[in-house]
């Protein structure tokens, strides 16, 4: 049910991404940002689903707060002249290896274990 | 409980499908964006390319600065000699310009006489009748003549060929009527002429020969146009 | 040129038929003076081109 949902959101999105008019240059930095943010959300989501950890609330709180503070963050670097989006990057960046990395243990995990029942069979 | 769940799983996945969409959206719009931005206008560049861009446009103002600066002080220098140049050249060009005027080498105008000599049937004119009026003219401050539009100047000679016609200038053929312009003060020129008896006037009526002098305000004679020599001569200090 | 003022008709045998005398010279370096009085141009004026 849910990757159908995914798959129409995505189809969705590419859409309304065409079709929405150019945002100006200057905003395009906070956009960046955010959609980092939401990248890390994303796959810490996928990833405490995984460890039957999944609580929505906190994914979807997480998902919009980050972004919102990714932002804001940007915007004082910007105003003191200190570039501090380069720390929520590290974060965030460093934060996605890491779900990445577990989400592809958990997989390996199975397709051997998977493998193990296929050849006691 | 079933309903529950699904209900649950139904909100779930709703949820998660619009997240995706804002999501995909999101980078889509950047991705947009970024392309646009791509054409590196100045006006688009983020502010790392745009110092290391000010640093050179800086440089290159720099130099070309320099090298105005250095052109305008050249010219300068030139205009500064041009100056002193102009004023010698300029009394130097006035200096050729009168002398040429004065050997005859330009058209000129002024006052004077027109002299009409012509031959008849019973008497016609010799190279030396026309000699002699222009000694005559010569004399009475003549300062330039011509006749029939050869400009009589320093060394031009009047020769008679086999008593048939007159050649002067090395190689023009006059014949009668002798149109004869003059230049100078023309009530002056006027009264040596027509002197009693030994003016030109009378020493022609005398011999029967036909000759008519009519003053006027605005004489035209053309220039001497072939070559003056300095071949064999060379100045002595 | 003394050619030319020599032959028959020309200007020193129409002098000496006249009984005038007349000497004629070659000289390889002849001084000729400058003109020494005034050209003027009061009553010409220049209208070159």
């Amino acid at each position: 049910m849910a990757i159908l949902t995914i798959i129409i959101g995505s189809v969705l999105g590419i859409l309304l991404g065409f079709l929405i008019p150019t945002i100006p240059y200057s905003v395009s930095k906070y956009l960046a940002i955010a959609i980092v943010a939401a990248l890390d959300s994303v796959f810490g989501g996928i990833a405490s689903s995984i460890k039957k950890n999944f609580d929505l609330k906190v994914f979807i709180s997480g998902f919009f707060v980050n972004a919102i503070i990714a932002m804001l963050l940007t915007y004082l670097g910007q105003r003191l002249n200190v570039d501090i989006y380069l720390a929520a990057i590290i974060v965030f960046v460093g934060r996605m290896f890491n779900n990445l990395g577990i989400i592809r243990r958990y997989y390996l995990d199975k397709i051997s274990k998977n493998f193990g029942k296929g050849k006691h069979k | 409980m079933k309903v529950k769940v699904d209900k649950q799983k139904m909100q779930m996945a709703i949820i998660i499908g619009i997240i995706t969409l804002l999501l995909v959206s999101s980078m889509f719009i950047q991705f947009k964006a970024v392309d646009k931005s791509q054409e590196s206008n100045i006006e688009s560049l983020r502010s790392d390319e745009l110092t290391t861009q000010i640093a050179t446009y800086k440089s290159r103002y720099e130099e070309t600065m320099e090298q105005y600066e250095e052109n305008q002080n050249t010219i300068s220098e030139y205009k500064s000699t041009m100056d002193e140049n102009k004023e010698s050249t300029n009394l130097l060009d006035k200096e050729l310009n009168d002398t040429e005027t004065l050997l005859g080498l330009t058209d000129v105008q002024g006052e004077g006489l027109i002299i009409t000599l012509k031959d008849t049937n019973e008497a016609t004119y010799t190279a030396s009748d026309l000699l002699t009026l222009i000694n005559e003219l010569k004399y009475a401050g003549a300062e330039a003549i011509s006749i029939n539009d050869n400009r009589v100047v320093n060394l031009t000679e009047i020769t008679a060929i086999n008593n048939s016609f007159i050649m002067m200038n090395s190689d023009s053929r006059i014949s009668s009527p002798y149109t004869v312009k003059v230049i100078g003060d023309k009530s002056y020129l006027m009264s040596t002429l027509n002197l009693k008896n030994s003016g030109f006037v009378d020493l022609m009526r005398v011999n029967n020969l036909e000759i008519t002098v009519e003053e006027s305000k605005n004489v035209v004679i053309n220039k001497y146009s072939k070559e003056i020599t300095a071949k064999k001569m060379k100045e002595v200090e | 040129m003394c050619g030319a003022v020599e032959r028959a008709g020309g200007i020193l045998h129409q002098l000496k038929l006249n009984d005038l005398s007349v000497t004629v010279k070659k000289e390889s370096n002849i001084k000729i003076n400058k003109f020494n009085g005034a050209l003027t141009k009061k009553y010409m004026k220049d209208i070159r081109n």
